[in-house]
């Protein structure tokens, strides 16, 4: 397992590199000069001069993509323009924020969907597996960031039970994480339920019942186990999909995180700390595809890593 | 009168599938008996309602399937019709069952030991696990399973398919049931561990003293295992025999041909000819045809065959046969 | 003679593989789609959108740039049945005004973006090896990228305009649609028809347009009718972050945005075109959902 690990992250460094380039053109190559872009026009020439060669702007494009790797695999990632302070920290001062922020949203998206989906697969057919059904096409079709802002109304302005925004206790977590899970929740239970209903036609569900299991046994013990098996396989698509839905989320919710970051970057044109958030976030998302593999070599035994 | 020693009775079973297109008479009115210690074979083509048969004793055939008729005594205990908790007592613990297929009918993700122990477990509610675990490698030592305290934990896709369905045997006699329902045991094996596994169940059988239901469409593993057999077609029951009277003297014409098609040694065959098979398919059992089921493929069908269904009829000796020959 | 012959069996073989895609697939997907309600109410709630879209000038009742500073926050009423927004303009107008954008923004990336999708997809199924190589390790590399970061890094370089969030988005998308195309040609290519085809010498291009292609038809139909709703959230989300559609234009994320700050004292104007969008997302899932049932003996095969 451990050998499985160093490989996956041997396997991921062409990939990091594959994404620093595209940022890197994206971000930097295409025309459109940061300088003046930061600095409006009321400067003079050579301070737009000055700053440039500081900041080594007059290099051929690949010196600079070579610098910016060489800084990153030491861990820095330049300054911002426009806070002035190392993208580093302040990239590092966010991530415990969002990652509550996804952790929860996860949780909140599993603890949701999977007894969903393993209930409406259950009463196949039903009313309460049509009700449960439609429940997670809204969940999917709802917009983020209205169904934040739809959450704000009712539950601060109207009951004045929770707070509308900021990050300074638990109690701000509760809404973005329930904002945040129940998109993901919709398509975990919809996963479920067909997930499980195709390992129900197995034959050893067959054998099971042959057992003389009760049939609550045969679903939880014996078919839900080999159910999770593709749910695990969405949740490490997930985790860019929880990313992507934290950078709205934390904009709603006025959270200090990488998302919020990256969209203040874009505001204000900030670009080493877009390219920053970006770089970090990618990682992340690295990271949480190759937790999800070894989730699921841990539940399927006929997977071996070596 | 009931026979004493009568461990399975099944009287005029229909097990019919309401599909979209039509009701399926999956069984239809069958007839079985099975004794204590005796080995019972059903017999047929693939798609003639053997398997429907066991998962009806089983009570587990899923809709749109359904009992439709008939009794299934099992211990003088009628099955048809019993509650869902009684039925669940009894299976696994007092019939228990055997697949064709050892290597999908274990659960990929648990390790085999502990799947032999669940059965164990469900059914004896104050044993340890500890004392459970010692019984299944007990059990495994029994059906053959080399080094069983290591085989104890390992998953199924690191065993044979042989293992696999050791395995499925000592999870089907843990309980010592009193019937077992082997469905084509060794149709996914070769042949040398086809003729390992079914000693190995002839051997079993006379150590726990069960009934077996052997249901395969080989006519060698019959001769070698069955007292008595019941060949089957489109869901009919066509002949009943003692097997050594069933092999001597075949009255049905479907029966005729299916040991007219197996290989045989010391018949001299003649090459240019090949192995004789029974002309055509089996029916279609949403358009089964009128008069006998088996008329159309039959080479001595006369008109009328094609008229009137044959009833079963007692040639005496436990011989039974539908065939409007004998119906006169 | 034997060229005769060659050519001969060419024919056939490709006629043999047009059986798929006959009139009788078309007919069997709209019978099974007319039974499903959800499917049906799907697409009669998204004509009435294209309708909308279409014929906005004559049915919305107020300019919906119209601004007019006395008119500000009415609340929903006769006069204007969404109420009006902080500059006095009325909220149903510019929904309305609004589906012409999102409708468009539905169709256009998703179009372009299956395009790039089954052309890159089916070349690295059918030529495989180094081709395949790259052409996967981009998709996993853009696959890796949380979609809606990348659009804004697309849109940060390019400027917030409409055509850039059909470029974003469409360079954000084609990347799962290649993959779904690239595992079915993959399962197509040994197939006994395409080997036929290779066999006789029909040249490459001949047979993923013609062989192959058409049996990625009912996936690529699910995957469309499900991309545009993705699409229609991906533009009201930047659009909400400021980074896709510009003032005074009425895209309906915009609105969200531009009423969130108002959001406790005249709810409407946020709340409103939020409803909007999630009915049209609804729709379009309705009808995917409903068509990938449809699809469904299809699909498996």
């Amino acid at each position: 397992m451990g050998a499985y690990i160093v490989k996956r992250l041997l396997i991921s460094i062409p990939v990091i590199f594959g994404i620093s380039l595209i940022t890197f053109i994206m971000l930097n190559v295409i025309p459109g000069d940061p300088i003046a872009l930061m600095m409006k026009e009321h400067i003079s020439t050579d301070v737009v001069e000055r700053v440039r060669a500081q900041m080594h702007l007059d290099d051929p494009a690949y010196v600079r993509f070579f610098r910016f790797v060489w800084d990153a695999l030491h861990g820095d990632f330049g300054t911002s323009y426009k806070l002035n302070r190392s993208v580093t920290t302040l990239l590092l001062d966010a991530f415990p924020n969002t990652l509550a922020l996804a952790m929860s949203g996860a949780l909140v998206s599993w603890i949701i969907g999977i007894p969903a989906g393993v209930l409406s697969a259950v009463k196949k057919r039903s009313f309460l597996d049509n009700s449960i059904m439609g429940f997670s096409l809204l969940g999917v079709s709802i917009p983020v960031f209205w169904a934040g802002l739809l959450f704000q109304y009712i539950f601060s302005m109207v009951l004045g039970i929770l707070p509308v925004s900021g990050f300074s206790g638990p109690e701000y977590l509760i809404m973005p994480a329930i904002v945040l899970g129940w998109s993901s929740a919709g398509t975990i239970a919809r996963l479920t339920r067909s997930s499980l209903l195709e390992v129900m036609r197995n034959d050893y569900i067959r054998t099971a019942r042959a057992k003389g299991n009760l049939e609550i046994k045969v679903i939880l013990n014996h078919a839900l186990k080999n159910s999770m098996l593709p749910v695990v396989t969405v949740m490490a698509l997930q985790v860019a999909g929880l990313l992507s839905g934290a950078v709205i989320t934390e904009s709603v919710f006025g959270i200090p995180g990488i998302g919020r970051i990256a969209v203040n970057a874009i505001q204000s044109r900030d670009m080493p700390l877009l390219q920053g958030a970006v770089m970090f976030t990618t990682v992340l998302v690295i990271l949480g595809n190759l937790v999800a593999d070894i989730l699921y070599s841990l539940i399927d035994p006929r997977i071996k890593y070596d | 009168m009931r026979e004493d020693n009568t461990i399975l009775e099944i009287n005029n079973l229909k097990t019919y599938f309401y599909t979209d297109k039509g009701v399926v008479p999956a069984v239809d009115d069958v007839s079985i008996k099975v004794k204590k210690g005796q080995i019972v074979g059903i017999v047929g083509e693939s798609g003639c309602g053997k398997s429907m048969t066991s998962l009806s004793i089983m009570q587990l055939i899923a809709p749109p399937g359904k009992i439709a008729g008939g009794e299934i005594r099992f211990d003088q205990k009628n099955l048809v019709g019993i509650s869902k908790q009684e039925m669940r007592s009894i299976r696994g613990n007092e019939i228990s069952m055997i697949f064709q297929e050892p290597m999908t009918s274990l659960n990929p993700v648990y390790p085999v030991g502990k799947q032999v122990a669940e059965t164990l477990l469900l059914h004896n509610a104050n044993m340890t696990k500890a004392e459970a675990k010692r019984k299944v490698i007990e059990m495994f030592a029994m059906v053959g399973i080399p080094e069983p305290e290591k085989r104890y934990s390992v998953y199924p896709h690191q065993l044979s398919g042989g293992l696999r369905q050791r395995v499925m045997i000592a999870m089907a006699l843990i309980c010592r049931s009193k019937l077992l329902i082997a469905d084509e045991p060794t149709t996914a094996l070769d042949v040398t561990i086809e003729a390992q596994i079914l000693k190995l169940m002839k051997n079993l059988q006379a150590e726990i003293d069960t009934s077996i239901i052997m249901i395969t469409h080989n006519l060698g593993i019959v001769a070698e295992m069955c007292d008595y057999v019941y060949v089957m077609y489109a869901g009919k029951i066509m002949e009943q025999a003692d097997v050594f009277d069933l092999f001597d003297n075949p009255k049905h014409p479907y029966t005729e041909g299916l040991l007219k098609s197996i290989p045989r040694r010391d018949v001299h065959q003649n090459k240019s000819k090949g192995l004789y098979s029974i002309e055509g398919m089996v029916p279609n059992m949403l358009q089964l045809p009128r008069g006998c089921r088996f008329h159309p493929r039959c080479e001595y069908a006369v008109d009328a065959c094609r008229e009137v269904e044959p009833q079963l009829v007692d040639m005496g000796n436990d011989h039974l046969v539908r065939c409007i020959k004998y119906n006169q | 003679m034997n060229l005769a012959r060659n050519l001969m069996l060419k024919k056939e073989v490709i006629e043999a593989s047009d059986e798929l895609v006959k009139e009788t697939f078309w007919q069997d997907v709209f019978r099974s789609l007319k039974k499903d309600r959800m499917a049906i109410t799907g697409g009669i709630v998204i004509l009435l959108f294209v309708l909308m879209a279409i014929f906005a000038p004559w049915i919305a009742p107020h300019d919906p740039y119209e601004v007019n500073l006395d008119n500000q926050f009415q609340k929903p009423g006769l006069e204007h049945w969404l109420g009006t927004d902080m500059f006095g303009r009325d909220v149903l107008s510019r929904i309305i005004y609004g589906s012409q954008i999102s409708l468009l923004i539905g169709l256009v990336p998703s179009m372009i973006t299956m395009s790039i999708g089954i052309v890159l997809g089916i070349v690295a199924g059918y030529f495989g090896r180094r081709t395949d190589f790259v052409i996967m390790t981009i998709s996993d590399m853009v696959l890796s990228f949380p979609s809606l970061l990348l659009a804004m890094v697309v849109m940060y370089t390019l400027g917030a305009s409409l055509l850039n969030i059909f470029i974003a988005l469409s360079i954000v998308g084609w990347a799962g649609t290649a993959r779904v195309v690239r595992a079915q040609t993959l399962s197509l290519k040994n197939k006994e028809f395409v080997e036929a085809a290779r066999a006789v010498g029909v040249k490459p291009y001949i047979i993923m347009l013609r062989h192959i292609l058409p049996n990625c038809i009912p996936q690529l139909l699910v995957l469309f009718t499900l991309e545009i709703p993705g699409s229609i959230l991906s533009e009201a989300s930047l659009s909400f972050l400021g980074v896709g559609a510009q003032p005074p234009a009425s895209s309906w994320g915009l609105m969200v945005s531009n009423g969130k700050e108002f959001l406790f004292n005249a709810p409407w104007v946020a709340i409103a075109p939020g409803i909007a969008i999630l009915v049209i997302v609804l729709a379009f899932n309705f009808l995917g959902d409903g068509l990938r049932d449809a699809l469904d003996p299809y699909l498996k095969q």
